[in-house]
């Protein structure tokens, strides 16, 4: 967490992170391929996690037992159990 | 804590999801989502929350800088944004269900669509709606200069958690 009062922080970063997120919302709506979708969704994800949350300031020990543990969740999730509604 | 809340969240929503994609997956027939859902306005929404994040964090830096007038000018546009995408998610809801679609049967086949959709969007707004009163107590404290950074900061990682969510519904129920 950014505790310290840093008059040094600068807007730009957010508003490039906003706008980055705006052009890859608008292209994923007229990009029909799915694997391009989820890679949008993730890189959209990524940037919100780590510009607005903030998790690239964060220690690497704290950022991968976040991110960690819902990527191996989710993994789960995703690829092994969600696949087997196809055989239903 | 706050990120320890929002590991269990987000793993709430990747159950959600996956269990939203096996039906969809199981299920023979699955609506087509441009007869479902009129995209323009689904974008707008999109376009509405990320803005909202921007505005908040924003607002997150101008509290570790304590510049209280940007503090409190963005809080408030993100406490618009949260309004108005809590509206329009309302909008679409009764138009939703103008049209038929309820828990249970919805005019587009496959019940579990529909299901599923005011489960999963229902569950996101209402974490929109909790968002938003957490805000409205952040900006009065802020108002009253009772707010410290850090608690500017947490609201903002609940807030951002909230787009991150509308990042992974918005692609799986409206695009993919």
């Amino acid at each position: 967490m950014v505790e310290e009062v840093r008059a040094e922080v600068s807007y730009r970063p957010y508003w490039i992170a906003w706008f980055a997120l705006l052009i890859l919302t608008l292209s994923m709506v007229y990009i029909g391929s799915p694997a391009a979708l989820i890679a949008g969704m993730i890189v959209k994800a990524a940037l919100i996690i780590f510009w607005f949350m903030h998790m690239r300031m964060e220690r690497l020990s704290f950022a991968l037992i976040v991110l960690l543990s819902i990527f191996a969740t989710s993994m789960v999730l995703y690829l092994l159990i969600m696949p087997d509604g196809k055989a239903m | 804590m706050m990120w320890w809340f929002i590991v269990s969240d987000a793993l709430l929503f990747a159950g959600f999801l996956a269990s939203y994609g096996f039906n969809r997956l199981a299920s023979d027939v699955w609506p087509d989502r441009t007869q479902v859902f009129h995209m323009n306005f689904i974008v707008a929404m999109t376009f509405i929350l990320i803005s909202s994040s921007a505005t908040m964090a924003t607002a997150v830096a101008a509290a570790s800088k304590r510049d209280r007038k940007v503090i409190l000018r963005f809080l408030l546009l993100t406490l618009l944004g949260g309004i108005c995408f809590l509206g329009m998610q309302a909008f679409e809801w009764t138009a939703l269900i103008r049209q038929g679609a309820r828990l249970d049967s919805n005019p587009w086949g496959a019940p579990a669509f529909s299901a599923f959709f005011f489960m999963i969007t229902g569950f996101h707004g209402t974490h929109v709606l909790i968002g938003v009163i957490i805000l409205a107590v952040v900006f009065n404290m802020a108002r009253k200069e009772k707010c410290t950074a850090e608690g500017v900061e947490l609201a903002g990682l609940y807030w951002h958690f909230v787009d991150l969510v509308w990042v992974f519904i918005f692609g799986s129920f409206y695009l993919l």
